[in-house]
C-alpha cells in the first residue's frame, strides 16, 4: 500500500527541526497538530513545517510557490504509488525526463518539493537506468543533514567500470 | 502558460492569480481533498463503473461532505469565489451537466444544486464552458482515469478485512484453461517423461542436441577467492550447468585457475617460493573451496600446461598470418641489476600528476591523488625488488589490430548482443562508442607463454590475452575432442554461456571475441555472457588485497553448511545492482525461507505421511481445490524455468520458495490432522491432501538441485526417488509419485541459526584477516607445542625412563596447556569458532526445542502435531552427542578433570555437612548449585552427557 504520508512527514519534520504531532485521518484527511494548531491536509502540514521553521526550502515569489505546490500534490497524489513495479517505471521515467533539462523541480534552488519527492523515493531508487534522476537524486543525498540516517545510494559502478577496466 | 513555465495541474493554475491570502488553508485543504479524494471516486466509480458497494459509498461520503460545506456560505470558504470554488466545481461539472447522474447523485443534496447552478451562471464560467465543450457523464471520467494512469483510489484495510474475515488462504485466481490443463498433466505420470541421461565420463556435443558449454571466469591463482568472487562466477555457472543437466542437454561445464602474469611473480617475490610453486598452492586452496561448495565441474584445470602454451601460440599465429597483429617499439623502464623489463607493479617514484607530491606512486597507479600513472612518466624511478634507477629501454612489441578487427566484431555483436545481460551490454556498449585501440599483448616477463617468433621469443603474452585462451586449452586438457566443443561441425550446435563479474565483461564480450573472429577457424564464440555486480561485505566492500570479508576457506569453518551458504549467496546474487553480505540477513533468510516455509512444508508432508499412511503416498482423488493448486505451482515452475534459462537464478529460487509457500498455505487450509479422524470420506481426502503435498516435494527436490544439491540429493533419499528431467517446452506437473509408492525416513532438512551464533560470527569477521590471524596464530602454536609436549613425555615414559627424568617434562607440559587454556578462554569470541560456537548453539536450540515438546505435549495437542518436533529434539540431541565426542577428543585436558574431580568431591563434602548440620534450605541451596555448577563442568570436559541426559528425561514423558 503506497508511502504512507507518516514516514515522509516525519521525515520533513526532522530535517527542519520542528515537532511534529500525532498524524490521523480525519474524515479521511490527514491531520496533525503542529505548534498549537490543529492544520488537516498534507499541503498545508508541510507548509506550517516550513512556516514554523523559517527555513529557505519556501518559494519566493507567487510562480515559485505555485511550482512548489504543484509538486507537492505530484508526490502526494502520484509519486505515493511507487510501491507499484508498474508506476515505479513511469513515475522514474517521467521524473527523468524533467531532470533532463534541471538541476532541481523548481527554480534553480533546492526546495521543500526535492526534499518531498526525495524522501518518497528513497527507498525505491533504481541505478543504472534513469540516469538523469539518479544524478538529481545523488546531488540531494551528499546534503547528510538531508540524508539523515539513510543509506548513500551508490550510483557510479558502469561509469567507473568503462573509465578505469580492472586489470590484472 | 505562464511566463513561459508550465503548470500542468489545473488546481495550481487557478491558485496562481485569485488573491486568498487569508484562507490559502482552507483552499488548500479543499483542493487537496479534491485532489486525493474526490476525483479518485469520481473516475474510479463513475468513470470506470465500478460497482464496489464500499467505494460507491465513500463517493456518497464525499458528496454529503461538500453539501455540509455549502450549508455553512454561498461558496465553499465563504461569500467570494476562490480558486477552490472554481477547481471543484469542474470536477463536478459533467456529472451535473449528466441528467441521470445529476438525478442519482446531487439531486438529493439541495446545497450542491444550488452552489452548482449558481456558479454556472456566472459569465466567466459560462465563457468557460462555451469555449471548452465538456461531455457531461461517464465519458469525462473515464477520460479522468485512464489521464491519471495511476489513481488508483486507496481502499485502507480492505485486504486486511479480507484477511480476517475468512479462516481460508487466498485463493489466486487461475483461468479455466490452466485448471484443465492441470487436471490433464496429473493423469500423466513419471514414466511417460524422457528419462534424464545418466552423466558421461567424457560430455562431447551431439548433432541435432542442444549442447551448452558453460564457463566461469578464471579465477586468478594468486588469492583465495572471497564470497563474492564465488557468487559472481562459479557458483552462478554451476547453478546453471546443473540446471542445463536437469533439461537433458549436452553440458560442459569448465573452469580453472589463471596463473600467468605478474601478479603471480609478486606473490612469489612475496612468499618466497617460485612461480610454479605459488600457483601449485593456490591451485589447490582453490579447488578445495569450490569443492567444498559442490561446484559442479567437469573439469577444474588451470592455465600453466602444455596445451595452453600451444594453443595460445597457434591462436598468435593465425591473427599474425590473417594481419591482424603489427609490432611497435614500446618504451619500458629496465633494471640493469634486476637484468629485466620492470612490469608497471615493479616500478615506483614520485607522482608526475600535477599537484601530487606523493613519493610511493605505484608504475599504474598513484595511492596519494588516486589518478592513473604512466610507468615512464614517475619522477626519479626506482625498481621495487633491488631500489636501483632503471633505465628507460626501448622494445619492440606485439599489437593487436583491434580497429582492423572492429567490423567483423560489430557484425558478430548484433547477433550476439541481445542474449547478455543487461549490464554486460551497457559496458561493451561504452567500449565500443570509445573506439577501439591497439592493445599492446606482448611483455617484457619471464612468467607466461612465450611468444614463438624469433626475435620475440624472450617475451611472453600479456595475461588477457592468453587468459581467456585458457577455456579452450582447459578442454583439451579435459578431452582431446575439445575441437568438438570449439569449433563444431556444421550440423552441431554449441551455445556458449560465459559467466564472470562485470569488471571482466569486455574481455570476454570485446577481445576474446576479436581474437577468434580474427583466426578464422570456425571458433564457437559465446553468445550468453552473463556478468554480475558486486557483492558487498555488512556496508563495507569485500576486498581480496586488504582481506576485508568472508573468504572460500571461512565459510567451511563456521559450521553453517555449504548448502545454505549456497542458497544465501543466489538469493543476494547481485544480478542488476550492487548488494550486500549481511550475517543478520542470512540467519533470517535461513530461519524464515528455508526452514519455516520449504523445510516446514516438505517436513509436515512427510512426516504426516509416515504417521497417518505407513510411509506411502496415499490413495488420491483430487477435486478442482487442488486442481486450483497445482495450477499455481505449473505457473511457478513455467516462471523458475523462464528465469533459469535467462540465468536470472534469483529469480528462480523465489518461485522454488513461492510453491512450498502454496503447500504450506494448502496443507493449512485443508487440514488434513482433522481429516484423519474424520468419516471414510474425509479419510480419502486428507491422503489426497497428502499424496498432492508428497508429490509436490519431490518436484521441489529437482527444483532445488541446481541451488541446494546436498538438500535436494537428502530430500530425494527421504522421497525414495531420483531428479526427474525438466523439459522445458512442455511445462507441467505430472504424479511423479504414484499411490502405493513407498517412501523413506522423514528428517528435518534445515537446523536454525541462533542469532547468538550471528553475533559470534559477526565479531569474528570484523576486520581483515591480518586481524583474525594474530588472535588465533597464538592458539595454533600453542597447541602445536602442548602436542609435542605431549609425544615427548609419552616416548619417555613408554621407554622406561625414570621418574626423575620424566617429572620436570610433565611439569612444562602442564604449564604448556594451562597457557593454551587462558588463551582459548580469552579467544573464545576470536579463536577457532566452529566447535564452541556449535556446541553453545545447539545446546540452546535443544534446551528450545524441548521446552516447545513439553509445552505442546502438555497441552494436548494430537500425536501429529508433536510427533514432528520430537524428531527434531532428537536430531539436535544425536547432533550434539556426536560435536561434544569430537571436543574431548581433541582436547581432553587431563589436569583439568583431575581439578574438577577434586573441587566436585570437596563441594560435596561441604554440601553433606551442611545439610548434616541440619542447617537451613537458604544456608546450603547456594552451595548446592555451587556443586550443581562443577558437576556439570566436569560433565562437559569428560565428555560425558550429563546435561544430555537430563533433557533426555523430559523429552520423553
Amino acid at each position: 500500500m503506497v508511502v504512507r504520508p507518516q514516514q515522509y512527514l516525519e521525515y520533513i519534520a526532522s530535517l527542519l527541526n520542528v515537532k511534529l504531532g500525532k498524524i490521523c485521518l480525519n474524515n479521511s484527511v490527514y491531520t496533525c497538530v503542529i505548534g498549537n494548531k490543529t492544520i488537516s491536509g498534507v499541503y498545508n502540514i508541510i507548509i506550517s513545517l516550513l512556516l514554523e521553521s523559517k527555513s529557505n526550502l519556501s518559494g519566493t515569489d507567487p510562480l515559485e510557490k505555485a511550482e512548489i505546490q504543484q509538486w507537492i500534490e505530484y508526490g502526494v497524489v502520484y509519486a505515493v504509488h511507487i510501491d507499484n513495479p508498474h508506476n515505479l517505471k513511469q513515475i522514474l521515467n517521467e521524473l527523468n525526463g524533467i531532470f533532463a533539462t534541471k538541476t532541481y523541480l523548481v527554480s534553480h534552488k533546492l526546495t521543500i518539493a526535492d526534499v518531498l519527492l526525495y524522501y518518497i523515493l528513497l527507498n525505491f531508487m533504481k541505478k543504472e537506468k534513469y540516469f538523469n534522476v539518479s544524478r538529481w537524486f545523488d546531488n540531494l543525498q551528499q546534503d547528510t543533514l538531508l540524508r539523515q540516517s539513510h543509506k548513500i545510494i551508490d550510483f557510479n559502478t558502469n561509469y567507473l567500470v568503462s573509465v578505469a577496466p580492472s586489470r590484472h | 502558460m505562464m511566463n513561459k513555465q508550465f503548470l500542468f495541474q489545473m488546481q495550481h493554475y487557478v491558485t496562481f492569480f485569485p488573491p486568498s491570502e487569508n484562507k490559502s488553508f482552507e483552499i488548500n485543504e479543499l483542493l487537496e481533498w479534491e485532489a486525493t479524494i474526490l476525483s479518485p471516486s469520481l473516475a474510479y466509480v463513475i468513470g470506470g463503473s465500478v460497482k464496489n458497494e464500499k467505494e460507491k459509498n465513500n463517493l456518497l461520503i464525499s458528496f454529503k461532505k461538500l453539501n455540509a460545506i455549502l450549508e455553512i456560505g454561498k461558496y465553499l470558504t465563504g461569500d467570494s469565489i476562490t480558486s477552490a470554488d472554481i477547481a471543484i466545481w469542474s470536477t463536478m461539472y459533467p456529472l451535473f451537466k449528466c441528467p441521470n447522474l445529476s438525478k442519482e447523485y446531487i439531486s438529493v443534496l439541495p446545497n450542491i444544486s444550488k452552489w452548482m447552478i449558481s456558479l454556472d451562471g456566472e459569465p466567466q464560467f459560462k465563457d468557460a464552458t462555451s469555449i471548452f465543450k465538456v461531455e457531461g457523464g461517464q465519458t469525462s471520467y473515464n477520460a479522468l482515469l485512464a489521464g491519471a494512469r495511476y489513481l488508483v483510489p486507496v481502499l485502507p484495510n480492505e485486504s486486511q478485512l479480507n484477511e480476517k474475515d475468512s479462516p481460508q488462504h487466498n485463493v489466486e485466481a487461475v483461468s479455466e484453461g490452466e485448471l484443465l490443463a492441470a487436471e490433464k498433466a496429473w493423469q500423466k505420470d513419471a514414466s511417460q517423461l524422457p528419462k534424464l541421461k545418466q552423466p558421461k565420463t567424457v560430455v562431447l556435443p551431439l548433432p541435432g542436441e542442444k549442447n551448452v558449454l558453460i564457463t566461469s571466469a578464471l579465477p586468478y591463482v594468486n588469492n583465495v577467492p572471497h564470497l563474492g568472487n564465488i557468487i559472481g562466477c562459479v557458483l552462478s555457472a554451476d547453478v546453471f550447468a546443473r540446471f542445463s543437466r536437469l533439461c537433458n542437454n549436452n553440458t560442459l561445464f569448465i573452469c580453472g585457475t589463471d596463473e600467468y602474469g605478474t601478479a603471480t611473480e609478486t606473490k612469489a617475490l612475496e612468499e618466497g617460493l617460485s612461480c610454479q610453486d605459488i600457483c601449485d598452492k593456490y591451485f589447490k586452496i582453490h579447488s578445495e573451496i569450490y569443492k567444498w561448495f559442490n561446484i559442479s565441474f567437469d573439469y577444474f584445470g588451470r592455465t600453466s600446461t602444455p596445451e595452453q602454451t600451444q594453443i595460445c601460440q597457434d591462436l598468435f599465429l593465425q591473427l599474425n598470418g590473417n594481419g591482424f597483429m603489427f609490432t611497435q617499439s614500446v618504451d619500458q623502464l629496465h633494471c640493469e641489476n634486476c637484468n629485466r623489463f620492470l612490469a608497471d607493479r615493479f616500478v615506483e617514484g614520485g607522482c608526475p600528476n600535477i599537484g601530487c607530491n606523493y613519493e610511493d606512486a605505484r608504475g599504474d597507479q598513484c595511492d596519494g591523488c588516486g589518478k592513473l600513472v604512466n610507468s615512464i612518466e614517475l619522477k626519479n624511478p626506482r625498481c621495487k625488488v633491488c631500489s636501483s634507477t632503471p633505465k628507460l629501454k626501448t622494445s619492440n612489441q606485439f599489437f593487436i589490430d583491434l580497429p582492423k578487427l572492429e567490423p567483423l566484431l560489430h557484425h558478430w555483436m548484433k547477433i550476439s548482443l541481445p542474449g547478455w545481460s543487461y549490464n554486460a551490454q551497457v559496458i561493451t556498449k561504452t567500449w565500443i562508442k570509445e573506439g577501439l585501440k591497439p592493445r599492446c599483448i606482448t611483455r617484457d616477463l619471464k612468467w607466461g607463454v612465450p611468444v614463438p617468433l624469433d626475435g620475440f621469443r624472450e617475451k611472453v603474452f600479456y595475461v588477457w590475452f592468453d587468459a581467456p585462451i585458457g577455456y579452450i586449452s582447459i578442454s583439451k586438457a579435459y578431452t582431446k575432442d575439445f575441437d568438438k566443443w570449439w569449433r563444431p561441425a556444421s550440423g552441431t550446435n554449441v551455445t556458449l554461456y560465459q559467466f564472470m563479474a562485470k569488471d571482466n565483461v569486455p574481455f570476454h564480450s570485446v577481445l576474446f571475441p576479436s581474437m577468434l573472429l580474427g583466426a578464422n577457424k570456425g571458433y564457437t564464440t559465446v553468445s550468453h555472457i552473463m556478468a554480475t555486480e558486486y557483492l558487498n561485505y555488512e556496508d563495507g566492500k569485500f576486498s581480496k588485497s586488504r582481506g576485508v570479508g568472508v573468504f572460500g576457506t571461512d565459510a567451511q569453518s563456521t559450521g553453517i553448511p555449504s548448502d545454505v551458504w549456497r542458497f544465501y549467496l543466489l538469493y543476494i546474487r547481485p544480478e542488476s545492482q550492487d548488494s550486500s553480505f549481511s550475517w543478520n540477513d542470512l540467519a533470517t533468510k535461513n530461519n524464515s525461507e528455508l526452514l519455516n516455509n520449504l523445510g516446514n512444508f516438505i517436513n509436515r508432508a512427510l512426516v504426516f505421511a509416515k504417521n497417518n499412511f505407513n510411509k506411502t503416498v496415499p490413495q488420491m482423488k483430487p477435486t478442482k481445490d487442488d486442481y486450483t493448486l497445482l495450477a499455481l505451482c505449473t505457473r511457478e515452475l513455467k516462471a523458475y524455468v523462464a528465469a533459469l534459462e535467462k540465468a536470472k537464478l534469483r529469480d528462480g529460487i523465489r518461485h522454488i520458495l513461492a510453491i512450498s509457500r502454496h503447500g504450506n498455505q494448502y496443507m493449512q487450509a485443508n487440514q488434513p490432522w482433522v481429516l484423519t479422524k474424520g468419516t471414510d470420506e474425509e479419510k480419502i481426502r486428507a491422503g489426497t491432501v497428502i499424496g498432492i503435498c508428497c508429490n509436490l516435494a519431490c518436484l521441489l527436490a529437482t527444483l532445488l538441485q541446481p541451488y541446494m544439491p546436498d538438500t535436494s540429493a537428502s530430500l530425494k533419499k527421504q522421497l525414495n526417488t531420483s531428479n526427474v528431467v525438466i523439459v522445458p517446452s512442455n511445462l507441467e506437473i505430472v504424479t511423479l509419485l504414484p499411490a502405493g509408492h513407498k517412501l523413506g525416513e522423514p528428517f528435518p532438512l534445515f537446523d536454525k541459526i541462533e542469532s547468538a551464533l550471528v553475533e559470534e560470527l559477526k565479531k569474528l569477521f570484523a576486520g581483515t584477516q591480518e586481524d583474525r590471524k594474530n588472535g588465533s596464530v597464538d592458539i595454533k602454536t600453542l597447541e602445536a607445542e602442548v602436542a609435542k609436549q605431549a609425544d615427548k613425555v609419552r616416548t619417555l615414559k613408554s621407554g622406561g625412563a625414570d621418574k626423575n627424568v620424566w617429572q620436570p617434562e610433565v611439569t612444562v607440559l602442564l604449564e604448556l596447556k594451562k597457557k593454551l587454556e587462558t588463551a582459548q578462554k580469552n579467544n573464545s569470541v576470536k579463536g577457532t569458532p566452529e566447535n564452541n560456537v556449535n556446541l553453545k548453539t545447539i545446546e540452546a536450540e535443544l534446551a528450545k526445542q524441548a521446552e516447545k515438546v513439553r509445552a505442546l505435549k502438555s497441552s494436548g495437542a494430537a500425536k501429529t502435531v508433536w510427533q514432528p518436533e520430537v524428531a527434531i529434539l532428537l536430531n539436535l540431541k544425536k547432533k550434539l552427542e556426536t560435536i561434544q565426542n569430537i571436543v574431548p577428543n581433541n582436547k581432553v585436558n587431563v589436569a583439568d578433570i583431575k581439578r574438577l574431580e577434586d573441587e566436585v568431591t570437596k563441594q560435596g563434602l561441604v554440601v553433606r555437612k551442611l545439610k548434616e548440620s541440619g542447617a537451613e534450605k537458604s544456608v546450603w541451596q547456594p552451595e548446592v548449585d555451587k556443586l550443581l555448577t562443577l558437576k556439570n563442568q566436569l560433565a562437559l570436559v569428560s565428555g560425558t552427557t550429563v546435561p544430555t541426559a537430563r533433557n533426555n528425561k523430559k523429552g520423553k514423558n
